[in-house]
């Protein structure tokens, strides 16, 4: 009768063909697959990237305003800022002067009764589209993955108040000609002249992020926050003048014996050379870190030599941060992930799955904490 | 349960057999329309519609946006019908089956191709500002007849729906809330409705080609009696006996004359509902209107 | 709240809930049998579909079927059915939020898929229940916001618990967004035990109505 030997795997085969008990039997002497110990985060590298049209000296020919290249473990995430600009609709009382006394005759009540419950607390914050593609080989349709994470991106970015709508505003200059025929390029910065000069329209900068991400490996949601925030960081916006020359233009339509005016046409040029910095709401700014619980069984522990203790694990659950590679994100059932403020005081978002418990969270939102300050 | 729904050779040859007769497994006559509950939302242009065990909302939104290019005088109408796997397992998520293609064209022409909103009136400034209406349907549970009952539930909500109403102002335009301004219905030219006929041959398709067999035709066919038609026809009508839109697209060939006697089968049908429906929305207007009346004394009685 | 079962009859369960202002339609077919690119070996697949009740669906939906998902994951015993398939369809009828926030919805669609799938008769590891909440600007907690609350608030919350006899047992997903802080946390979700507990005691009288209903000629 054959005697049935044990068959004995290589950890990078067991970890394929059995990932729960690979794990299993890291995390029971005190170890993580990826070497790691339980609450180490992976370093993270990051610099501006070098896209950005202003990232060197002179102004390169390129329409990204801000980038980064962040590096973690074996994942790069390359992330740039792209931008336009969108005439804003405005209220008809801030552009009309008989709009408000329009108004005043149909709704007197309601004007002063609107002032007082319309508080909108996130109506002054603005974020940026993202689109997040994580590179697999092939092109196609966005997959539910990256469709999640750019909403979630979003989402974050426009409920922490990172990014205030008015730092979005464009500050218009106007381009004329002189009569010597030398063309100068008015910005009014803050003179009060200005403001009666330019035009009554506004204009926004609309941000659009595109995130790529290579060799994934474990959730992306932190690294892609951490490198928009870093590409936000040193996003410039091209000042943009109205071109004098191409400005209040009608145009008329004929269709049907009707005419109507199309509104006034004005020509927005960016500037090739000027430009600002994009200001953030550097107290909101917060860093993200995910965490997982996985609870060791029994046998493992058992298989335990005295002489590999080398740590202590003595709770059955351990706490991961950091998840990484495919054997920890395919057991971990229970996942947060926190977006802590620079400061540590507030958190920006928090997402729990899973039954964790309130001492497992306190922990997660102390080495969130850390990890925010750590990484600013 | 079973992905799609099979009828077996049995059944079929039961259910043509009854038709034979002129009798419907539902107990309807052939040319007998189904009972059509509507119900109104309590806000403005949401609509409940069911028919038998078919189910169907529709949901009215607005807002301002600019108009086409080529069309500066024109509003924007959009009608949405989207089956998902709530409707029947049959349908799937993401795909367009040939079938759902067609309820979503047909609807389309029948509301949007036939202009029953009027579109004219959703300008604000030639060129730059109108409003946007949108019609999204929700077809809820699946007994044959989505066509004809996104059509009604279209339709009525359109009738239902009021948007707020707007003061120009130079360029810019002001949005009066509700509560400042009683709100203002869409105008709508005509009420289509489509009727759906589904054709059968009890001798099967060939004997018909060779042009001697009868047709058997039943109105407003349910899911079984859609899976095994031969034929179907849908037309769209309304009160001012104008047909909008006729959609037979294949199946089995029909007499010329017996396109003219569905369309007078049709325009029966098709008044009623629109009495109907008009009906219905005036109650609900005079309720509205009741409730704010109320309201309006109570301030006086301060 | 209120909330009826069996409201659709092509589908094998379903669940009309009203929370406050939002409204939701469930359906659940399943087990069925699955495309060959669901099939999974030891378990079921479960299709998660999320529909807006104004305009086409879109990453705002896809990411409230992540949320869904994740607590359908951890309630449904897919290893009941192998090599099947749970379509799980939530039809938000009425939002009643900003389409800014998702946390009404979102508690909504996972109070509907818990009756849905208790209507259809798919195996579940426990009961569970959501919440949704809101901290206003002056720190208080607010359960089940209205829309308005939802515009003045600092962060929105919501919250789902497991439930065993008729009691809190763990935490499913919690899902917290805006600005607030660690004891704000802790509070939002001691509050959810309370409510998703009475929340799970309406259920109770909902499957106790859909039960005598179906029972009807037993019970006579």
């Amino acid at each position: 009768m054959a005697e049935i030997e044990p068959i004995t795997f290589p950890p990078a085969v067991l970890a394929r063909v059995s990932p729960e008990l690979s794990l299993q039997r890291h995390l029971a002497i005190g170890i993580r697959p990826c070497l790691r110990t339980f609450e180490e985060f992976r370093a993270v590298e990051c610099t501006a990237g070098g896209l950005s049209r202003y990232s060197e000296e002179s102004v390169k020919d390129s329409s990204v305003l801000g980038s980064s290249l962040v590096k973690s473990g074996n994942t790069t995430v390359i992330c740039t800022i792209t931008g336009g600009i969108l005439e804003e609709d405005l209220p008809a009382e801030v552009v009309n002067e008989d709009a408000e006394a329009v108004n005043a005759i149909f709704a007197p009540e309601a004007i002063e009764e609107e002032a007082k419950e319309e508080f909108d607390s996130l109506e002054s914050n603005a974020a940026v589209y993202p689109i997040v593609e994580v590179e697999r080989g092939r092109i196609g349709a966005p997959t539910d993955e990256e469709m999640i994470l750019g909403q979630r991106l979003y989402e974050t970015l426009l409920h922490s108040g990172i990014i205030s709508k008015e730092s979005l505003n464009v500050r218009v200059g106007l381009r004329s000609v002189e009569e010597d025929g030398k063309v100068v390029i008015t910005y009014f910065d803050d003179s009060e002249i200005g403001s009666e000069l330019g035009p009554k329209r506004k204009w926004q900068y609309v941000l659009y992020a595109k995130v790529k991400v290579f060799s994934r490996s474990g959730p992306l949601f932190e690294l892609v926050w951490y490198s928009l925030l870093q590409a936000l960081k040193n996003t410039k916006l091209p000042r943009a003048y109205i071109d004098e020359s191409a400005a209040d233009i009608k145009i008329p339509v004929k269709i049907r014996g009707n005419f109507a005016a199309v509104r006034e046409q004005y020509q927005i040029i960016c500037d090739p050379l000027e430009h600002d910095t994009l200001i953030l709401n550097e107290a909101a700014l917060g860093y993200a870190s995910n965490f997982c619980i996985i609870d060791i069984d029994e046998e493992s522990r058992e298989t335990v030599e005295p002489e590999d203790q080398s740590m202590e694990v003595d709770s059955r659950s351990v706490l991961l941060a950091d998840v990484e590679g495919e054997e920890e994100e395919a057991s971990s059932k229970k996942t947060m992930s926190i977006v802590v403020d620079s400061k540590g005081e507030e958190l920006k978002s928090v997402t729990i799955s899973g039954g964790v418990d309130n001492d497992q969270l306190k922990r997660a939102v102390e080495l969130a904490r850390l990890r925010s300050k750590q990484l600013l | 349960m079973a992905k799609g729904i099979e009828t077996s050779a049995n059944e079929k040859a039961f259910i043509i057999d009854a038709l034979t007769q002129g009798v419907r497994t539902d107990g309807r006559k052939l040319d007998e329309y189904r009972d059509v509950k509507i119900s109104l939302g309590s806000q403005y242009g949401s609509v409940d519609v069911t028919m038998g065990e078919t189910r169907v909302l529709c949901r009215i939104s607005s807002e301002i946006v600019a108009p086409y290019e080529d069309r500066p005088f024109e509003g924007l109408f959009t009608v949405s019908t989207e089956i998902s796997p709530m409707a029947s397992p049959m349908f799937e998520q993401g795909r367009q089956s040939d079938d759902e293609l067609l309820i979503t064209r047909t609807v389309e022409k029948a509301v949007r191709r036939s202009n029953a909103l009027d579109l004219e009136s959703l300008c604000i400034i030639a060129g730059a500002k109108c409003w946007s209406i949108r019609a999204d349907v929700h077809l809820l549970n699946y007994d044959g007849g989505f066509i004809d009952a996104s059509c009604i539930a279209v339709m009525t909500a359109l009738q239902h729906y009021k948007k707020q109403d707007i003061t120009v102002s130079g360029e810019q335009v002001l949005v009066h809330d509700f509560s400042e301004r009683s709100p203002v219905g869409l105008s709508i030219l005509h009420v289509p409705i489509c009727v759906t006929f589904a054709f059968f041959n009890p001798h099967g398709v060939e004997q018909n080609i060779k042009g001697d067999a009868k047709e058997i035709y039943v109105v407003d066919p349910n899911m079984q009696e859609e899976l095994l038609k031969h034929g179907i026809l849908t037309v769209t009508i309304n009160k001012n006996r104008e047909v909008c839109q006729v959609s037979k697209a294949g199946g089995l060939p029909m007499d010329a004359l017996t396109l003219m006697e569905c369309s007078h089968k049709a325009f029966t049908i098709a008044e009623k509902l629109t009495n109907d429906i008009k009906k219905l929305i005036e109650e609900d207007d005079l309720q509205r209107k009741g409730s704010q009346w109320k309201m309006l004394s109570a301030s006086n009685d301060r | 709240m209120e909330s009826q079962t069996t409201v659709l009859t092509r589908v094998d369960g379903s669940a009309d809930l009203v929370h406050g202002e939002t409204r939701a339609i469930v359906s659940v077919s399943g087990p069925i049998e699955p495309k060959a690119r669901q099939e999974l070996p030891a378990a079921a697949a479960l299709e998660v579909i999320v529909r807006a009740d104004v305009g086409v669906a879109d990453t705002r939906e896809k990411l409230l079927e992540n949320k869904l998902r994740s607590v359908l994951s951890q309630t449904i015993l897919t290893t009941s059915y192998p090599r099947q398939l749970i379509q799980i369809v939530a039809q938000v009828l009425e939002s009643g939020e900003d389409e800014r926030y998702t946390c009404k919805e979102a508690a909504s669609i996972i109070n509907g898929s818990y009756l849905a799938l208790i209507d259809a008769g798919v195996a579940l590891q426990c009961s569970f229940a959501a919440e949704s909440f809101a901290i206003a600007q002056d720190g208080e907690v607010i359960t089940n916001p209205t829309p308005l609350d939802l515009r003045q608030s600092k962060s929105s919350h919501v919250v789902c618990y497991s439930i065993r006899d008729a009691k809190v047992d763990s935490l499913l997903f919690s899902d917290s967004i805006g600005s607030f802080t660690e004891t704000q946390l802790y509070s939002v979700l001691a509050r959810g035990t309370e409510s998703v507990e009475a929340h799970h005691r309406h259920f109770r009288s909902t499957i106790e109505a859909k039960i005598s209903k179906d029972f009807v000629w037993k019970l006579q």
